[in-house]
């Protein structure tokens, strides 16, 4: 009995937390997406699934938004290799490898609304970094409007998003090597392993579930992707570099429409369970205990 | 028995003792209540007077969306101010972002926690109509030339700060050097642009495209002016596809895309803020510049610009000069009150201040805006000098669009100002005209 009273008085205060902060809004956020409510209005009417059907019928942005997002799911999804790599260089015994490992992991440390104004300036088409360096390289045939040209915009963003993030996951990975027993790598050395199989055999097993986390990372970090966008272009030009969020908000704000972007926000859910479980399928995803 | 007489006479010693201090400590009382009735009755009248109508202190709240605003409000003194004349009333500012503001007050109407004074753009009455108090009442809303052009549902909700016109700013020194008037046609106005280009040493008109709202002259006024309509959003919203040749808004926007086209912006446009175009024109790196009258003062404010250089010239849109010239007046700022304000009476009584002649004058002369009271004439100083002085003036008061046309818009998501960045982009100009007429034609159909 006093163990249940102990039980109840220390998960009630949790329980209720939980209750008003996360289910009580998803429930809300739920009803509202069948409402046509205004975000002003009193009146909310129930409306069915109209603004499901509209959200992927109605509007061609939204394909395009979700097709931006693809872009950073994409590259950060080619960056996990190489990131591993980088993890595994700087896991063996070089020199100066704990600079190394802060450089690497300074970007993530600073706050992202810096680095996307930093990056604005970089790539400004009036003294930006960017094309002044490749001015003084001589190589001004590569100099582009790099937030403006349609065809690069995406691409110019996903590198900022690409150079925030990567050391964040080196980080990650390093941990996950840090954890392999070293006896496993003692053991194939007297087997005569090579590099290679080192790699193989011990290393991508041993941080499995880093990946898994990190592809999970990756999912929900590229369909919410929202400060870069908004800061350096604002979706722009037109609406070449909005991502799904930034498109959700512009619904509910700029043209009042609350319960379709209630439609939407419910969407990113459904597709983050969905792309994340496709994810752990594909990949099978199960760390070394598991198995 | 011993042991209770004792007792007993402790009680009625004790009920005596209290019988006796009751009075003792009352008569203390009113001795007290005396001393302050003879000391209240020894001062003079006034004073009495005085105390009687002291208020309760109150703070109004007060959000604000321009530095520029804020500048003034600061340089002027308004918390003050106001103050000398409602020693109880504190006036608490809240400086917003302007593109953030609109979306922060909606959030706090959502929490019933808009301030007690709402200051809206005309295009925002519609959508804040039902959480704001009517002001048909208000004195300042009836001494304003234009409150009740800007009626919702048969009503003044808010009272409109100021007037202004939309200008073109040039460096005068930078028209003498290349030999240019004052355009007075969009052709004119077109050509001038493209000899500066030529001369290859000042970009002609400095546009902050990347922020989308500074093509704002162009892309959402600009309709208006080809029709001579300030209303013409509530027009669009009647008519199937504007978006056809021969239509105002296809006829405005294909002279849009002819400047866009002829790239006198600057190599991109589009990679530029709008504080680095505000910086260009100030340098003098840019020659024009396309905004409101409000930007007079944030010049101003800014160091090193030699004003004697800059002038201002309507621009012009009008095919020749037999036409009328059309050109926005545009009123912003309505002051309005939310029902939900704890003191709606002092906030009457503030809006009715702020459009007295004590301060007003005062503020839009340093604001260099016009008035929307009547009876009240601005000095704008010489930078305006010969701005209006053009054949055929047609002031077209501009307006936010009916309902039918906000339910457009929210369907379709109809955004002129990023139309403009596509147009910018280089975009095919036809095919987007081609693709807004089906669209809107079919937002139409669905109108309830």
């Amino acid at each position: 009995m006093q163990r249940n009273i102990l039980l109840f008085s220390f998960l009630f205060v949790p329980v209720l937390l939980l209750l008003m902060f996360v289910l009580y809004p998803l429930f809300e956020l739920i009803r509202l997406s069948f409402t046509d409510w205004n975000g002003m209005d009193a009146k909310q009417v129930y409306i069915g699934f109209d603004n499901y059907m509209k959200m992927f019928t109605d509007s061609s942005d939204v394909w395009l938004s979700l097709r931006n997002n693809g872009f950073y799911f994409l590259f950060h999804l080619i960056m996990i290799p190489l990131e591993l790599a980088v993890a595994v260089v700087l896991d063996s015994k070089i020199r100066a490898n704990k600079f190394f490992k802060t450089v690497v992991f300074m970007p993530y440390i600073i706050n992202g609304v810096a680095i996307s104004y930093m990056f604005a300036f970089f790539y400004s088409p009036i003294n930006g970094g960017l094309n002044g360096i490749l001015e003084v390289l001589g190589l001004e045939s590569l100099i582009q409007n790099w937030l403006t040209d349609e065809s690069i915009v995406n691409l110019s963003l996903v590198f900022v998003s690409i150079w925030r993030f990567s050391g964040f996951h080196i980080i990650l990975f390093l941990a996950g090597l840090q954890s392999i027993p070293q006896d496993q790598f003692e053991a194939a050395k007297i087997d005569g392993a090579s590099s290679i199989q080192n790699f193989w055999y011990i290393i991508v097993p041993g941080v499995k579930k880093v990946l898994e986390v990190l592809l999970f990372l990756n999912v929900v970090g590229a369909l919410q992707v929202f400060d870069i966008p908004y800061i350096m272009t604002q979706g722009g030009p037109g609406h070449a570099s909005s991502t799904f969020t930034l498109y959700t908000l512009e619904t509910a704000f700029k043209f009042n429409n609350f319960g379709m972007a209630s439609a939407m926000g419910i969407t990113m859910l459904v597709l983050i369970i969905v792309l994340n479980s496709v994810q752990k399928r594909l990949f099978n995803l199960k760390g070394v205990d598991e198995e | 028995m011993q042991q209770v007489r004792p007792r007993m006479t402790r009680i009625l010693c004790t009920l005596m003792i209290t019988a006796l201090m009751v009075p003792l400590f009352s008569a203390c009382g009113s001795k007290e209540k005396s001393d302050v009735e003879k000391e209240q009755s020894a001062q003079p009248a006034t004073q009495q007077e005085q105390k009687v109508e002291e208020k309760e202190p109150v703070t109004l709240k007060f959000p604000i969306w321009s530095t520029i605003t804020e500048d003034l409000f600061n340089k002027l003194d308004l918390v003050n101010e106001y103050k000398k004349e409602h020693p109880n009333v504190t006036i608490e500012l809240e400086l917003l972002k302007d593109t953030e503001y609109e979306n922060t007050m909606k959030i706090r109407n959502s929490a019933n926690e808009l301030p007690d004074i709402l200051p809206l753009k005309s295009a925002w009455l519609i959508n804040f109509k039902d959480n704001i108090l009517p002001l048909d009442d208000l004195d300042a809303a009836k001494n304003n030339m234009f409150a009740a052009d800007f009626k919702v549902n048969d009503h003044i909700y808010g009272v409109p700060e100021s007037q202004f016109n939309e200008f073109v700013w040039y460096r005068k020194s930078v028209f003498q050097e290349y030999g240019l008037e004052i355009p007075k046609t969009w052709g004119e106005f077109v050509t001038a642009a493209k000899k500066i280009k030529d001369g290859g040493k000042y970009i002609p008109i400095a546009m902050g495209g990347k922020d989308a709202w500074p093509d704002y002259p162009f892309n959402e006024f600009m309709p208006s002016l080809v029709a001579g309509d300030g209303d013409y959003w509530s027009t669009m919203a009647t008519i199937d596809e504007p978006f056809t040749k021969g239509q105002a808004y296809y006829d405005a926007y294909a002279k849009i895309q002819e400047l866009y086209d002829a790239k006198v912006m600057g190599p991109d446009p589009l990679g530029i803020g709008f504080d680095q175009s505000k910086l260009m024109f100030a340098s003098k790196q840019a020659a024009m510049i396309g905004l409101g009258q409000w930007f007079g003062s944030d010049l101003k404010s800014m160091k090193d610009v030699d004003m004697n250089d800059v002038g201002a010239f309507l621009l012009p849109v009008r095919d020749s000069e037999s036409d009328p010239f059309n050109t926005i007046s545009m009123v912003d700022t309505f002051f309005t009150i939310p029902k939900t304000s704890k003191y709606p009476e002092e906030a009457k009584e503030f809006i009715n201040w702020f459009f007295s002649d004590a301060w007003y004058s005062k503020y839009l002369t340093e604001a260099q805006l016009q008035s929307t009271v009547k009876d009240v004439k601005i000095d704008l100083g010489p930078m305006f000098k010969g701005a209006f002085d053009m054949s055929n003036l047609n002031y077209v008061l501009y307006k936010g669009g009916s309902e039918d046309y906000k339910k457009i818009e929210s369907a379709i998501k109809f955004d002129v100002k990023k139309m403009g960045q596509d147009m910018m982009a280089g975009k095919d100009f036809n095919k987007m005209m081609q693709e807004m007429n089906n669209s809107w034609k079919n937002a139409r159909s669905k109108l309830k």
